[in-house]
C-alpha cells in the first residue's frame, strides 16, 4: 500500500470516528453560571405589581441550535429561595396556603420540545410542575452564543390557580393577581 | 357661603376640606389599628388596600388645602392671649405637617417593602425607594410615632375647639360648622346675646 493510500484511510478512519464520537454526543452540554443568572417573577398585590426572585436553582442544559430534536433542559427551582424583599411575604409564600415548600421543596420545569421561530429566537414547549401539578407551558426565549458563552432570556405569563399557589381564601384573585409573569435570564458556559 | 375665606370666616371649600379631611383621617386612622391588629390573610390585605388608598386621597387633599390656604385670606384666631394664637399657629403647623408626613411615609414603607401603592386600584404610584428591609423597620416606627403626634395634635386641636365653643365662648368653632356663622369674628357669645 502506498503511503499515499495509508494517508487517506487514515484520514478517511479518523473522519468517521469524529462523525461518530459528534453525533453520538448530539447536542451541547453547558453549565449555568448561577451567579450571572436570574429566575424572576412579577406578581400583582393590591392591584400593585411586585417583583421577586428565586435564587437558587439547578439546570441540566444539553442545548444546540443546530440539534433542537437532541437539546433538552431541565430546571429544578428551590421554592425556599424565594425573595420579594418582603420577610412577610416571603414567609406567605412558602407556606402550605401557597407554594407548601415544607410538602413540595421544588418546582420542575422540563422541556419537551424546542422549535426555532427566528433567527436567535426560540420556543421551549415544557412541563411545569408547581406543587403537585405538571401543565404544559410554552416559554419563548431569545438565545445568543458567543463562542463557548450563551445567554438566554425569555417571559412566559402563567395563572397561578392553575397550579394550586393560592389555596382557601387566595383562590380568590381580587387581592393577590392570578397572572403571574416569569422572567428567566440565564448565562451558561459551554462543558 | 362664598367659596372663599374672608378675613372673619371661612369659606365654602376650606369649610368641606377641613370636615371631608377630618372623616377621611379618622378612617384611615382607625383602619390603620385595626388592621395592624389583623393575622395576615386576605382581610389584612384588604384593610392594607383601603387604608393606603385613602392615606393617598388625604395626601392629595393636603396639598389642594395648602395651595388654596395660600391663595385665600385666613381668618384671624380669635383668643385674645398671644400665647393662645401662638400655640394654635404651631398646632395648625404641626396637623399640615402630619398630614403630609403621615402618609409620605406610609407611601415611603410601601415602597422599602417592596409593595407599592395602588390607588383605589386605579393606578399604581412610583416607589418612592428601592426595597430596603432596614428602611422599612425605620419607616415603620416613623409612621407608628405619627401615628401617635396625630392623636396629641388632634386631640389638642378639639379640645382647643370645643374651650373656645364652652368657656371662651367664641365662634371659633361655630365658624368652621358647616351652616356655622358667617362674620362673628370679633363678637363672642355672650355680646352676641347681649345685642
Amino acid at each position: 500500500m502506498s503511503e499515499n493510500l495509508k494517508n487517506i484511510l487514515k484520514a478517511g478512519v479518523f473522519a468517521s470516528v469524529i462523525g461518530f464520537a459528534s453525533a453520538a454526543q448530539g447536542a451541547d452540554a453547558w453549565v449555568v453560571d448561577a451567579d450571572d443568572s436570574e429566575i424572576e417573577f412579577t406578581g400583582t398585590q393590591l392591584g400593585a405589581e411586585f417583583e421577586g426572585e428565586f435564587k437558587t436553582f439547578d439546570a441540566t442544559i444539553v442545548f444546540s441550535p443546530d440539534d433542537l430534536a437532541g437539546s433538552s433542559v431541565s430546571v429544578l427551582i428551590d421554592i425556599a429561595s424565594v425573595d420579594t424583599q418582603n420577610g412577610d411575604r416571603d414567609s406567605q409564600i412558602v407556606s402550605p396556603d401557597w407554594f407548601d415548600a415544607g410538602q413540595w421543596p421544588t418546582a420542575k420545569f422540563v422541556t419537551k420540545s424546542f422549535s426555532e421561530i427566528a433567527p436567535g429566537k426560540y420556543q421551549a414547549v415544557a412541563d411545569l410542575t408547581i406543587r403537585d401539578v405538571t401543565r404544559e407551558v410554552t416559554l419563548p426565549f431569545d438565545l445568543e452564543i458567543k463562542g463557548n458563552e450563551a445567554e438566554a432570556k425569555g417571559v412566559v405569563t402563567i395563572k397561578r390557580t392553575d397550579f394550586g399557589v393560592g389555596q382557601g381564601e387566595w383562590t380568590d384573585t381580587a387581592q393577590v393577581g392570578d397572572d403571574v409573569t416569569i422572567e428567566i435570564d440565564i448565562e451558561a458556559n459551554r462543558k | 357661603m362664598a367659596i372663599k375665606s374672608h378675613k372673619n370666616g371661612f369659606g365654602f371649600a376650606t369649610k368641606s376640606l377641613h370636615w371631608v379631611m377630618a372623616l377621611l383621617i379618622l378612617s384611615a386612622f382607625t383602619i390603620g389599628w385595626y388592621m395592624d391588629l389583623l393575622p395576615l390573610g386576605m382581610a389584612k390585605l384588604e384593610w392594607m388596600s383601603r387604608h393606603k388608598s385613602l392615606g393617598v386621597t388625604i395626601l392629595t387633599l393636603t396639598i389642594l388645602r395648602i395651595v388654596w390656604r395660600l391663595c385665600e385670606p385666613t381668618p384671624q384666631a380669635l383668643s385674645p392671649h398671644k400665647l393662645e394664637r401662638v400655640a394654635a399657629k404651631l398646632g395648625h403647623l404641626g396637623l399640615y405637617g402630619v398630614m403630609i408626613a403621615m402618609p409620605l411615609s406610609g407611601w415611603m414603607m410601601s415602597s422599602a417593602a417592596n409593595f407599592p401603592v395602588s390607588v383605589f386600584g386605579l393606578f399604581t404610584l412610583p416607589n418612592l425607594v428601592g426595597p430596603d428591609k432596614e428602611l422599612f423597620e425605620t419607616l415603620r416606627t416613623v409612621h407608628w410615632a405619627l401615628s401617635w403626634a396625630i392623636v396629641v395634635l388632634v386631640g389638642t386641636h378639639i379640645a382647643a375647639a370645643l374651650k373656645h365653643h364652652f368657656i371662651d365662648r367664641d365662634a371659633t368653632l361655630r365658624r368652621m360648622l358647616p351652616a356655622g356663622a358667617k362674620n362673628t369674628a370679633t363678637k363672642s357669645v355672650k355680646e352676641q346675646s347681649n345685642v
